[in-house]
């Protein structure tokens, strides 16, 4: 019974899991708000660099096809020093599944469910992510690869409604520009490499299990393409619908978006739907990391990570509870702190040092031989 | 041979292990060679058969030699019994010289019974299962070997239209219990040679004949050879529906959903076959099961094929539809009712509020009581006599509700609810997949009910989850929509005209899947799983 | 398998410790419309519009009111929205609001802090209509009855719509667009000004509902002019109509348009589209204005033969003239006599003309009453109804 087969992972679905995973948590909270009207133009831009990030990523994983970024480490730098920096990861891991896994709880106890203890969406979308992980990342898989058609439609389907219930006003968009182009460099760079699109280091476990990865590069990058349109267009429609400052002030700015959504007399107040939907992009993303998460512990123990998923799953809904004391607590670690003192250490430092431990002991070898 | 146990004992395997190793204590024993004394011949046959009322031993006497015949009335072929027996003892076939070695008789009855359906027995173990099996047993003092003739009786219901899949265009007939008629039936649709049936008997006690049907050089042999595994490895001491077989050979049996594709028509086995897939037939029911069965399979039904793509291309998307409305309408009432009113429009709330006023249940409460009473009444129409069973048709559930919600105890949105609820469970083509539905809608109330629409999404995307972790001979349960195939998607969500539908689906013959097969797919790696 | 049954504990758990927010509809009544008026005592006077959904279904109507309207006083109404089962029986809820009323002089006295409120709530929406009680309480507005729609929420949601629909008489204003008014320097609200044709104290009973033309009758009377959230005047009802075609909201209009002495056309204007560009021009502010727009002709009281080509030219360019005097003296009114740029031209400038709407941004009032504002119209007339010539052109 402890025979554990390989688990493949096709193309589409790694397409439909960047895509779910991009627009995770980042289509919650909305990014880009400090480029102000020209949001959608920075997330543009900062879909370029992401396209950059993953083929970086990518590049480095796949000198080693079958070995995910904990197996790297050790060929480089030794198995004893793996596991502490390995161990860093799976604190990083879980702890950014347990950032999400909040940030989807505040989306539903201010949202739709107001008397409802957050501790029990936490739960209840934890006992969900680890169940899936228990049948294993193939199944997770699956399951992103069936709901993302439901994605598009409903991304195709809330733009139509927002025009066609002239809630919208085009030239809100204007002026583009206004302040040059400063601010848009600056929020791409320094906001947006970090979250949400740093964040694809959790990929690193991913390719492993990658059946074809002949086109895998190609694959990779259209999935940061694809997720990156959705978020702008997005941000396009909330700046169009909503207009800059509301915007601004909004804690969850889709659903205030959606929010405005008005047909006839009967498509109205749809953002009940709306949130079930960022549901799916959320607990994609959530699921993805704490697989980052138990893969690091299948490292470090050398047993089958299924063991772990649900344990590390009530873990992570308990820290997601902890996390923070109250929303401006949350949000404001997640920009203050986090970004500087875990997105970009981990996401960018440690994987560039590896990199090049890799081709020196690559060199190393070929020398030797 | 032990007594035919109780179906019962499908559930302990344990058990039954007992009864085999009994048996081939027995087997051992009676490996010696065949006793023809009459009287101890016959005493051991009655013993065996203790004394059934059925069994007919006859004495008789030809070309000078005692003659011992055997039989179960019940089971051989009266017409043909007579012309054997007659024969057999008929003074111009005998000459007093003859019968006197194995060789003569065997010749003997090649020359009256002309070739196949006589076979020479060597022991008495043999001799029952001839017995069982519908053959006259012969046997005679002098030679150490019988001989059987089967007869086994063509005593079946004539082949009529099958009743739980039936369709407006296409044909009519459908399988009866007859093991043989059944395969005639689907060797007249495909006359190649190349449609082969494998033959099993499973069933230590009940010795059921069951057929493996596939088209060589379209079947995939690593699927076939793992359905000729599972089918070797069921050890049970009965067998009387596929639903048995099908819960022994399910590569997860902890599931509502089925793995196994089973119809009561022929043309559908027959289409199934052409597109690679493999049947299993079993003696003594009109059910045949199809592996593997896919999720989508069971949207489709033998008259998308028939009728125009288009017309066949709407009914498909309509059967999802129901499905989607049978699993969720009510839940989805809970929810909204109960936790999410803004998203009625309205007029629609004003006017819903003003129908419950009065209700004394709250919308659960009011949701299950009538899915309840429907499932009820479902069952009792099922069950009853015919006659009866009519007037307790949905029609009686209407009129339950109409009263209930006149009497002010439910609403009348409520009867539309249920009553949409249940046609739509009706349309699925597969009476064992609606059962799904049927059952999962029980838990999406529940959920509904405390959690909201949160709760319902919580147990689709659970759902989803499970269905992606199903696996129907190691072929992915969702396959051509999860692993994604875009060269099947003709044959899914929509009929594509025929000439587009040049391929068999990849998911049944792609090299590449089949690596990853397992014999039978470990669960997830948990202590004590009950799954698998 | 203790995990396995740990988790089933758990799922059970949250299944049964559930319903925290479980409302049955039997225990809601639904708030159709809000009115806030100043308080005596308190700051704010805040009444609610619950409907009595027996009343609106037709087989389940028994004569009873079709709603109740309660009011209390309070500090905020974030307060006074949860404390009103003082004296209202269900929980109330308020997803399906229709309309807010704010009486005058809660606008005249600066005193629109709940916006933050309603913006705030969850539960409330943008898609609510925001108007302002003239010359009445703003309670009354909800307590008159209608035949139609009975309750008085419904029936101005409606009304309002098919206004703005026929001729354009309601800016149609939204939350947002108030919120966008306070927090832009470049535009300054308006608001719908209702009122009370009749006697108020009439209006709050079934009886009203049983005449031809009840006691008293909410009608639309005219256009608030907000300077963030200060009440500046009223504009007449026909400024409304221009307003909105000046901010290209308009749907369709009727316009009368003399064509001779004491004669005059009916045009239905379709189609209409409006273009704005705003540049700062030697520090003066220039803005362009172009109306485009289709029509038909639904009453010619005039003797010209409309088979011509001439006629429908002659006709087309006297409804041109007319709009942009119309127009004009909209603009010349709010550029000279309330310096309030409500057709959001410095929002047109920002946008257009960013860096230097930056600079003047703090006197942008004092740059509006001082621009120069050009109006261009051009409508086109398409057909004239199933008549060729009118009854008079025969007329000797």
């Amino acid at each position: 019974m402890m025979k554990v087969n390989k688990e493949n992972i096709s193309l589409s679905q790694l397409l439909t899991l960047l895509i779910n995973f991009l627009l995770g948590s980042a289509i919650v909270v909305g990014i880009g708000s400090n480029a102000k009207n020209d949001a959608w133009l920075a997330i543009a831009l900062g879909g370029l660099i992401g396209i950059g990030i993953i083929s970086a990523y990518h590049f480095f994983i796949l000198r080693f096809p079958d070995k995910n970024i904990f197996q790297v480490f050790e060929f480089c730098i030794g198995r004893k020093v793996t596991i502490v920096i390995t161990f860093i990861y799976i604190v990083y891991f879980l702890y950014i599944s347990a950032r999400v896994t909040r940030d989807f709880g505040e989306l539903m106890v201010t949202a739709i469910l107001p008397n409802t203890p957050i501790e029990v969406m936490s739960i209840s979308l934890c006992l969900l992510m680890g169940y899936i992980l228990y049948l294993g990342i193939e199944v997770l898989a699956r399951t992103s690869e069936i709901f993302t058609p439901y994605l598009f439609v409903f991304f195709i389907l809330l733009t139509i409604f927002l025009f066609a219930s002239g809630s919208t006003e085009v030239n809100q968009i204007q002026p583009i520009l206004g302040e040059g182009i400063m601010p848009v460099i600056k929020t791409a760079f320094l906001d947006l490499s970090l979250f949400p699109f740093g964040e694809v280091i959790a990929f690193s476990v991913i390719y492993a299990s990658l059946t074809n990865k002949k086109y895998s590069l190609r694959v990779s990058i259209i999935g940061v393409g694809v997720a990156t349109i959705l978020l702008v267009v997005s941000s396009f429609l909330m700046i169009v619908t909503l207009g800059v400052d509301s915007v601004q002030r909004s804690n969850f700015p889709l659903l205030s978006t959606a929010r405005a959504v008005s047909i006839g007399e009967f498509l109205e107040r749809i953002d009940a739907i709306v949130v079930f939907i960022i549901m799916l992009g959320v607990f994609i993303k959530g699921s993805l990391f704490m697989y980052a998460g138990l893969k690091g512990l299948e490292f470090i123990f050398k047993l089958s990570y299924r063991y772990f998923a649900l344990p590390v799953s009530m873990i992570i809904s308990l820290f997601s509870v902890l996390v923070s004391v109250d929303f401006a607590d949350h949000i404001q670690e997640g920009i203050k702190v986090v970004p500087y003192y875990l997105h970009l250490p981990l996401q960018h430092i440690v994987p560039f040092i590896l990199f090049l431990l890799v081709l020196w002991r690559q060199q190393k070898g070929k020398s030797e031989n | 041979m032990a007594p035919i146990k109780p179906i019962r004992r499908l559930k302990r395997p344990i058990k039954i292990e007992e009864i085999v190793a009994k048996n081939e204590q027995q087997m051992e024993e009676n490996k010696e060679i065949l006793d023809t004394s009459f009287t101890h011949l016959r005493s051991e046959v009655e013993n065996a058969f203790g004394n059934s009322a059925d069994l007919r031993v006859l004495e008789g006497r030809t070309a000078d030699k005692d003659v011992l015949i055997f039989y179960l009335e019940s089971m051989v072929n009266a017409k043909s019994l007579n012309e054997t027996t007659a024969k057999f003892l008929s003074p111009s076939h005998v000459f007093s010289d003859n019968l006197n070695t194995v060789n003569e008789l065997t010749s003997y009855c090649k020359e009256i019974f002309g070739g196949a359906s006589y076979q020479l027995i060597n022991n008495t173990d043999e001799i029952f299962s001839a017995i069982i099996n519908g053959s006259l047993v012969i046997a005679m003092n002098h030679l150490d070997k019988a001989i059987s003739v089967n007869m086994l009786t063509d005593e079946k219901r004539s082949v009529t239209e099958p009743s739980s899949q039936t369709v407006v265009r296409g044909p009519k007939d459908g399988f009866i219990e007859s093991i043989s008629t059944n395969v005639s039936l689907i060797r007249r649709r495909i006359r190649n040679q190349n449609l082969h049936f494998e033959r099993y008997t499973i069933g230590e006690a009940t010795q059921t004949p069951v057929y493996i049907g596939f088209v060589k050089g379209i079947a995939n042999e690593a699927i076939l050879e793992e359905v000729r595994n599972r089918i070797k490895k069921i050890k049970v001491s009965a067998i009387f529906e596929s639903g048995n077989i099908e819960e022994l050979i399910a590569d997860k049996s902890f599931t509502l959903f089925p793995l196994a594709l089973n119809t009561e028509r022929p043309d559908t086995v027959a289409g199934n076959l052409m597109e690679g897939k493999i049947v299993i037939l079993i003696d003594g029911t009109p059910f045949a099961l199809l592996v593997p069965a896919v999720f989508v399979n069971f949207f489709e039904m033998a008259e998308d094929y028939y009728s125009s793509f288009f017309l066949g291309s709407f009914i498909r998307i309509i059967r999802y539809l129901s499905f989607m409305i049978a699993l969720l309408t009510p839940s989805l009432y809970v929810g909204i009712l109960t936790y999410h009113h803004e998203l009625l429009p309205t007029t629609l709330l004003l006017s819903v509020i003003a129908q419950r006023e009065g209700v004394p249940f709250p919308a659960v409460v009011e949701v299950l009581i009538m899915e309840i009473t429907f499932e009820i009444l479902r069952e009792a129409g099922v069950r009853m006599p015919r006659v009866i069973g009519q007037m307790v048709s949905i029609v009686g559930a209407l009129v339950i509700g109409q009263a209930a919600a006149e009497a002010g105890i439910i609403s009348n949105i409520m009867i539309i609810i249920v009553s949409i609820t249940a046609i739509a469970n009706f349309v699925s083509p597969v009476y064992s997949f609606a059962a799904a539905s049927r059952l999962l809608r029980f838990m999406l109330i529940i959920f509904s009910a405390s959690l909201g629409l949160y709760g319902v999404l919580l147990i689709l995307v659970a759902m989803v989850a499970h269905l992606s972790s199903l696996r129907s001979f190691g072929v992915p349960y969702l396959a051509p929509i999860a692993p994604f195939i875009i060269e099947d998607q003709k044959d899914v969500f929509v009929r594509a005209p025929f000439w587009k539908m040049e391929k068999r689906p990849k998911y049944l013959r792609d090299e590449s899947e089949q690596k990853v097969f397992t014999s039978q797919p470990s669960p997830p790696p948990m202590k004590g799983g009950n799954s698998g | 398998m203790k995990f396995k049954n740990l988790v089933f504990i758990l799922v059970i758990v949250i299944i049964l410790g559930g319903c925290w927010d479980h409302r049955e509809l039997s225990e809601i009544t639904v708030v159709v419309g809000m009115a806030i008026d100043k308080g005596q005592d308190n700051q704010y006077k805040l009444t609610v519009e619950g409907i009595n959904a027996m009343e609106l279904n037709s087989k389940t109507a028994s004569g009873f009111a079709p709603s109740i309207v309660f009011t209390l006083e309070g500090e905020t109404l974030a307060e006074l929205t949860r404390k009103m089962n003082i004296g209202i029986s269900k929980y109330l809820i308020y997803s399906h609001m229709k309309v807010l009323v704010i009486s005058e002089e809660v606008l005249k006295e600066e005193m629109i802090y709940f916006l933050d409120f309603l913006e705030r709530n969850r539960e409330i929406r943008d898609d609510f209509n925001i108007v302002t009680a003239r010359h009445v309480e703003a309670a009354d507005i909800l307590r008159t009855t209608y035949q139609v729609q009975k309750s008085s929420s419904l029936k101005l949601h409606t009304q309002l719509n098919s206004l703005v629909d026929s001729w354009g008489g309601d800016p149609n204003i939204r939350l947002n667009d108030i919120i966008q008014t306070y927090t832009s320097p470049g535009k300054r609200g308006v608001m719908t000004a209702l009122t009370i044709r009749g006697k108020p104290e009439k209006g709050g009973s079934v009886d009203n509902m049983n005449k031809t033309t009840p006691d008293a009758m909410v009608v639309v009377d005219s256009l608030a002019i907000l300077k963030k959230d200060k009440l500046l005047g009223f504009l007449p009802i026909k400024d409304t109509r221009n307003f909105l075609w000046i901010t290209n909201k308009l749907n369709k209009t009727e316009v009368s348009v003399i064509c001779a002495k004491e004669r005059n056309l009916g045009v239905r204007v379709v189609n209409t589209l409006t273009k704005t560009e705003a540049k700062l021009i030697n520090g003066r502010a220039v803005i362009n204005l172009k109306v485009r727009g289709e029509a038909y002709i639904e009453s010619a009281q005039c003797k010209d033969d409309l088979t011509q080509v001439d006629t429908y030219e002659k006709y087309g360019r006297l409804t041109e003239k007319k709009i942009k005097r119309d127009l004009e003296a909209t603009i010349d009114k709010l550029q000279q006599v309330y310096k309030a740029d409500i057709f959001g031209f410095g929002e047109v400038l920002y946008r257009q003309d960013y860096k230097n709407f930056k600079r003047i941004e703090k006197n942008w009032d004092e740059y509006f009453s001082d621009a120069l504002v050009n109006v261009d119209v051009h409508i086109k007339l398409r057909r004239s109804g199933i008549r060729t010539k009118s009854i008079f052109t025969e007329v000797k």
